[in-house]
């Protein structure tokens, strides 16, 4: 049996979800106040893989980035070292989805030299009447930067475990690339 | 000499693999860094040079035990950054800053290019 473990970078700005949607796969609960992340927090979780004959799972070490401003400083330094990257944006506030793009460069710039994927997620699906951003601009979005894409509702508990589960299987999959061009 | 233990553990790839000369058996790490794989050099032996390769680390760490007694580790050497090669192996060597009688060694991947390094063999001169 072996274990994979990832560094998860969940990244985007400040009340889209982030820490919510996190508690919610991890711990199973929701908090209905905004509680603004300070810095960062950390959790972890594990996704069992069903990969035939030996158990195997993939340990995703989700780094909870706060998106306040005023902890840029801090922050930026907990970008680095990153294997995967969840970009979150709330579907019903255009400037959390526009400014995915420059998160995704601060990412980048803390990682020159690795090659990054990731997962692109839509939060707040359940505010059906206030939705400003739809899933085909999430989705070419995404596309456009390599990422998969997944609209889930916290709230609701939604396809939450589908970008998790997106996120362990690429990692799997790199593992096992990695691997054959060893040519073990 | 052998290989006491390692911070990754795939059963395909066994560490000691690590100190057996043929390139194609190898350990891999299997995620996050630092990772490391400690050495036993089966008694006292002067050691001035770590020579090794690998793919996928970006730094090199090694620290050294001048007892059985492995709480007594302290850092030897260091590599600058490695040459990032996606995909071809990285041969390289750190030269130790005291070369000394060691019995134990570590050789730290303090951080990689890659998401997993893997580590084809490692010499000791
Ligand atoms: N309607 C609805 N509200 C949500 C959903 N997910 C989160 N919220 C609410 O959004 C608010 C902000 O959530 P957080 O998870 O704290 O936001 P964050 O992205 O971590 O914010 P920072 O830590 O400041 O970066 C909270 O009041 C949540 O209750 C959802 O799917 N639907
Ligand atoms: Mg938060």
């Amino acid at each position: 049996m072996s274990i994979l473990r990832a560094r998860v970078i969940v990244a985007g700005e400040p009340t889209v979800g982030k820490t919510c949607l996190v508690n919610q796969v991890c711990k199973q609960s929701f908090n209905h106040n905004y509680m603004m992340t300070q810095g960062c927090e950390y959790n972890i979780k594990e996704i069992p893989l069903e990969t035939g004959k030996s158990y195997q799972r993939v340990e995703l070490h989700l780094i909870d980035i706060a998106g306040q401003n005023i902890f840029k400083e801090i922050t930026f330094e907990l970008l680095g070292k990153a294997n995967l990257i969840m970009l979150v944006y709330d579907v019903t506030n255009p400037d959390t989805f526009h400014l995915l793009r420059q998160w995704l460069e601060g990412i980048r710039q803390q990682n020159q030299g690795r090659a990054l994927t990731g997962v692109v997620v839509a939060n707040k699906i359940d505010l059906e009447n206030r939705v400003a951003v739809g899933p085909a601009d999430g989705a070419a979005f995404a596309k456009s930067i390599g990422f998969e894409f997944f609209e889930v509702s916290t709230l609701q508990g939604k396809n939450i475990d589908d970008p998790f589960k997106c996120l362990a299987d690429i990692f799997y999959r790199r593992y096992q690339e990695k691997v054959a061009s060893l040519g073990a | 000499m052998e290989v006491k233990c390692a911070t990754s553990f795939d059963e395909r790839f066994d560490p000691n693999n690590v100190l057996n000369k043929d390139p194609n058996k190898f350990w891999i790490t299997t995620g996050l860094y630092p990772q490391e794989i400690l050495i036993d050099l089966g008694g006292t032996k002067p050691v001035n040079e770590v020579k090794f390769i690998v793919s996928g680390a970006r730094k090199i760490v090694i620290e050294g035990c001048k007892t059985t007694n492995a709480s007594e580790f302290k850092k030897v050497g260091e590599s600058k950054d490695l040459a990032n090669k996606p995909g071809q192996r990285q041969t390289d060597s750190v030269k130790l800053s005291e070369p000394a009688p060691y019995c134990l060694l570590k050789f730290v991947i303090v951080d990689g290019w890659e998401d997993f390094t893997s580590v084809h063999f490692i010499e000791f001169v």
